[in-house]
């Protein structure tokens, strides 16, 4: 058996998760944050594009309005009055001398075709190249002009989203680490909790349950689920005990009664008839005990769940019909009548011999205690089979249904002598086989035993 | 004629409690506590019929009784099982076995249905009859009608199928289980009398105006249709 130790951290499953899911928002991030920065860019630069032209445009009509030296002044005025120089400017005569602007020279790679151009430039009194839009046109008397903008808020908005770039996965994985350590702390303590448990249970501790916090999470589930198990476990077990328990008490008096009766035979001193009479009673008791022993094991089969692979589908209303038909002739004789209501098939995944044996064990009781009649119904409704056997009888007050079906339970054995308080266990154990409940309820007057087991022919679960 | 039976148990007991009682009915009986050679035993000798214990060393009984039916031999198989397996009995009877009985048994209930399976291992190859008759008794198994002296009988399905089935047994032992499972068709033991008061019934229609009663009690087994002497 593999000991359940603790949890290395690296090893926890939380961990795993909270380092692939910080992987995967590093990468949303970037994807988010790259597109953003794309996006940006190219809203700044629209809008530079924009402002150029119109400027451009506004200078090219005023050289038409009032001449190249209103031209030249404006641009003087211009591009004087920002010592950064973010707005470019350049007017240069036919022969490429320069009239007004702040930039020295005409960039070579600029054609005047009032196109935006993207230019790497150096300003006056700057010794660094720095990244320009610009739109260029001719203008009358074959003077050019030049408007630009630097593209300098581009670099801004890079080192704007990088910085919140950083910031957001540094926040990222602080919280992915802290969540991912406090959720497995709180996860590895759960699951401690039930590994703890379950070495209890494992070294027989059967009582023990997994504490359930109602909060109806996986963990709560899990715990409910494991608690079913172990309480299954526990009535297996106690059942067990209680089948071992009741052999040997139960085997004991007939066994004992078996040994004086041949005890009796072999010292019966010649009597013929008298050995005779001892040996009849002892083959009775040998009967009676191998009786006693095939039930208990039969409730011990059923109870074990093994004759789920042999389930077929079977019609509860056809099995009713022909045990009714083997009992009510016995009932008969004893003055009950046995109604059965001939309904349509109700179909159940089963076990045709085990369903037989306990609609017979049903009848079977109906007949010790009916007063006048007895009647059986198979109806199918809302999911569930249902099989109930009524009588007119003293019915079993209230306190005592529960007991009724526990092993060797005879609720009043001065009533009827035979019986060994086996029927109802059976009936009950293969109604669990089948995924189903066997319910006793008061029939005003009499017992309304009650068969119900899921209808239609999918296997039963669990 | 004897009939001639194989007894393949390896539990010395229970083997020669049956071995004895089928001696005193008049059978030769071979004996084996080995599956292998028993299936060497049924596969080289005519048996009338063989018991065969489902627990063995060697070769286990359905192993032994696959082997058989492999081998084309068709002799009737009875399986011998442990008590409280119900449902083992599915299982023997689709592997090839003609009856199944549960230890620990009574030897009248296991000659019984001995006795039945050779029977109907004799009557194997002729036609299915179409009519049963034991003295003034008949059934018309076409018409569903039976009569005795002549005169008819009215019967419900049941009552006929039991009739048919104690008719087709005639002469023989049929225990309370063999009707059970030849009529109802259902294996559990029922615990209460319910089917002798089926047959007190039977009995009703078929014995009572009548001065020769066919249908017999046989104590501590069961029920025998018979003109007894
Ligand atoms: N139809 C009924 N009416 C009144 N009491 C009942 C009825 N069925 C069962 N009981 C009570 O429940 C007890 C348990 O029933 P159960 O069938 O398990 O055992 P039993 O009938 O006494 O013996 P067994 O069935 O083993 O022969 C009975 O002894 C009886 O007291
Ligand atoms: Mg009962």
């Amino acid at each position: 058996m593999a000991t359940v130790g603790p949890v290395r951290w690296w090893r926890s499953i939380t961990v795993r998760l909270a380092l692939a899911s910080a992987l995967m928002s590093t990468l949303s991030i970037g994807v988010v944050f790259g597109l953003l920065y794309w996006r940006a860019v190219g809203v700044v630069e629209d809008q530079a594009a924009d402002t150029v032209g119109s400027e451009i445009r506004s200078l090219a009509e005023h050289h038409g309005d009032s001449g190249m030296i209103g031209l030249v002044q404006s641009v003087q005025e211009r591009s004087a009055g920002s010592s950064v120089a973010e707005p470019v400017y350049l007017v240069v005569d036919r022969f490429g001398t320069r009239l007004a602007g702040n930039l020295l020279a005409w960039p070579p790679t600029v054609v005047p075709d009032g196109a935006w151009r993207k230019v790497e430039l150096y300003r006056r009194g700057d010794d660094r190249p720095m990244l320009i839009g610009a739109r260029a046109m001719p203008l009358a008397g074959g003077s050019l002009l030049l408007v630009g903008r630097a593209l300098e808020g581009r670099v801004e908005i890079q080192e704007a989203i990088g910085e919140a770039v950083l910031w957001s996965l540094v926040a990222l994985w602080a919280m992915t680490v802290g969540g991912g350590v406090l959720l497995s702390r709180t996860i590895l303590r759960r699951v401690d909790e039930v590994a703890a448990i379950n070495r209890e249970v494992m070294v027989g501790e059967l009582g023990r349950r997994v504490p359930v916090r109602g909060s109806g999470d996986e963990f709560d589930r899990l715990a409910s689920s494991m608690n079913s198990m172990l309480a299954r476990i526990e009535s297996l077990m106690t059942g067990m005990r209680t089948v071992t328990d009741s052999i040997g008490h139960d085997l004991r008096s007939p066994l004992t009664r078996l040994r004086s009766r041949l005890e009796r035979a072999r010292d019966a001193g010649g009597s013929e008839v008298e050995r005779e009479r001892a040996l009849d009673g002892a083959m009775m008791e040998v009967e009676a005990t191998l009786d006693l022993l095939g039930r208990l094991l039969e409730i011990a089969r059923a109870e074990s769940g093994l004759q789920r692979g042999q389930m077929a589908e079977v019609d509860l209303a056809a099995v009713a019909a022909d045990i009714v038909d083997l009992y009510a002739p016995t009932a008969e004789e004893s003055g009950i009548a046995v109604e059965a209501t001939a309904g349509r098939p109700v179909p159940v995944s089963g076990h045709a011999e085990l369903l037989a044996q306990a609609v017979s064990n049903l009848i079977d009781n109906a007949t010790k205690y009916a007063r006048s009649r007895i009647r059986v119904d198979v109806v199918e409704d809302g999911g569930m089979a249902r099989l109930a056997v009524v009588d007119d009888g003293p019915g079993i007050p209230e306190e005592d249904r529960e007991r009724a079906a526990e092993r060797f339970v005879r609720l009043d054995p001065s009533r009827t002598g035979r019986g060994a308080g086996l029927g109802l266990s059976l009936v009950a154990a293969v109604a669990r086989l089948h995924g189903g409940t066997l319910q006793l309820s008061d029939a005003e007057p009499g017992l309304r035993a009650e068969l119900m087991l899921p209808a239609g022919v999918a296997p039963p679960v669990g | 004629m004897t009939r001639k039976i194989l007894i393949v148990e390896d539990d010395d007991d229970t083997a020669s409690f049956v071995e004895r009682g089928f001696a005193e009915q008049g059978y030769a009986v071979d004996r084996t506590g080995d599956g292998r050679e028993g299936l060497f035993l049924a596969t080289d000798r005519a048996y009338d019929a063989i018991v065969l214990d489902r627990m063995l060393p060697g070769l286990d009984g359905i192993s032994v009784l696959k082997a058989l039916r492999a081998a084309g031999v068709v002799t009737p198989v009875l399986i011998l099982s442990a008590m409280g397996a119900l449902d083992e009995r599915v299982r023997g009877l689709r592997d090839g076995s003609d009856d199944y009985l549960v230890k620990p048994f009574a030897f009248v209930e296991l000659h019984a249905r001995i006795d039945a399976l050779i029977r109907r291992g004799a009557s194997r190859d002729e036609a299915a009859p179409t009519r049963l008759q034991i003295a003034d008794l008949e059934m018309d198994l076409l018409a569903r009608k039976v009569t005795r002296g002549g005169k008819a009988i009215p019967m419900q399905q049941r009552e006929f199928q039991m009739l048919e089935f104690l008719m087709r047994h005639a002469g023989r032992v049929v225990t309370r289980t063999m009707l059970l499972e030849g009529v109802w068709n259902y294996h559990f033991d029922p615990q209460t009398n319910v089917i002798d008061v089926h047959i007190s019934r039977l009995r009703q229609k078929v014995d009572k105006d009548f001065d020769v009663p066919l249908i017999h009690t046989v104590r501590g087994s069961g029920y025998k249709l018979a003109v007894e002497e």
